[in-house]
């Protein structure tokens, strides 16, 4: 049970993408204009890493060594596709401002990463555990990257559509930073994040006499 | 050998199995799909052409086949006009141009075009045409 337990919250903090893994950047600067598409990206991210683990997993033992890589893909994109009906026929909006995005989850490391280092080396129970933490952190990474990025560059936070215009949370004479929601903008905030991650995890060695 | 032909018969398990789960999802979001794209992408444009309607146009749609939409050709391209006709024969406020409201749909509708765009007045004035074409060739149908 503690492993189980370890597998997921290793996501959680330790391994968190994408700040410690520094895999699959480009969803992630490219969709976090606001905390509501970040989340988006990192919920459909999560469905698909949790059963591409599931089955690379379950099928680790029938699938040749030698074509592993082509089996893998062909599990992730299948979620990947179902994950892209799914958000059409109920979350259309969500759907529209993702775009390319969505079908690009094939192709990100993290899931391929995952599935490669993981879950074809480890029992369903573990790599569930694992691919539930690890895209939990991605979403939750998304979505503060996405708040910073939303808070700055237009004063708001969880802006959804026009009708759901989301809270304003800055004072009235606030102007917005509109380069935050451009690309720069994203690595910049990105950046920042990655040196204040470093910067707790640095005197929490210290305190604990070094890890 | 034995190593090729387990490759061959796993990958071909495994992208059998994808496509049959894809087609069957497929199938299943089809008509949630339509409904969505229809709400988002047309019914904003539906809202300018027709008031006063507490249905849902999408729910309650009939659908008559003719062909693909009808546009009319513009300077760059295509243009797609959204007509809203009445119950009375007449053309009811029109999302492009009001100069078409309160038309009757008997025969040929002609309006002023603008200058400076006849192209696009023109292409406009043939699509608000075809659309009235149609409504007039299946109104039996529609009412």
């Amino acid at each position: 049970m503690a492993s189980i337990r370890a597998e997921f919250t290793k996501g959680l903090w330790r391994t968190i993408p994408p700040f410690r893994l520094v895999l699959g950047l480009c969803p992630t600067l490219a969709v976090t204009t606001t905390g509501i598409n970040g989340m988006g990206m990192g919920l459909a991210t999560t469905f698909v890493l949790i059963f591409s683990n599931l089955f690379v997993s379950l099928l680790r033992r029938f699938i040749p060594t030698q074509v592993r890589i082509a089996s893998f893909i062909v599990i992730i994109a299948s979620f990947v596709v179902i994950v892209e009906l799914l958000m059409q026929a109920y979350f259309y909006q969500l759907f529209k401002v993702l775009g390319i995005f969505i079908p690009l989850i094939v192709v990100n490391c993290i899931i391929l990463g995952r599935a490669e280092a993981f879950a074809s080396k480890n029992d369903p129970i573990r790599s569930l555990a694992d691919g539930l933490g690890i895209g939990l952190g991605f979403t939750l990474s998304l979505l503060v990257l996405g708040s910073i990025r939303e808070l700055l560059g237009a004063g708001t936070l969880l802006h959804y559509d026009v009708a759901h215009p989301g809270f304003h949370v800055m004072w009235s004479s606030f102007e917005p930073f509109a380069f935050m929601l451009k690309p720069p903008g994203a690595f910049v905030a990105l950046g920042i994040l990655l040196a204040f991650m470093n910067l707790i995890s640095q005197t929490q060695a210290q305190k604990g006499g070094g890890r | 050998v034995r190593g090729i032909i387990r490759m061959i018969v796993v990958l071909t398990v495994i992208g059998a199995a994808s496509g049959l789960t894809l087609s069957a999802i497929s199938g299943a979001t089809r008509a949630p799909i339509e409904y969505q794209s229809i709400k988002f992408v047309k019914e904003p444009a539906v809202k300018k052409v027709l008031t006063g309607y507490d249905n849902d146009p999408i729910l309650e749609r009939t659908t008559i086949t003719v062909g693909t939409d009808e546009q009319g050709k513009g300077f760059h391209g295509t243009i797609g006009v959204m007509v809203g006709v009445s119950k009375e024969d007449e053309i009811t406020e029109e999302a492009f141009t009001s100069r078409f409201k309160g038309q009757p749909i008997t025969g040929e509708i002609q309006v002023d075009g603008i200058s400076g765009a006849t192209y696009s007045s023109k292409g406009v004035m043939s699509a608000v045409n075809e659309a009235v074409g149609y409504v007039t060739k299946f109104k039996q149908e529609l009412f």
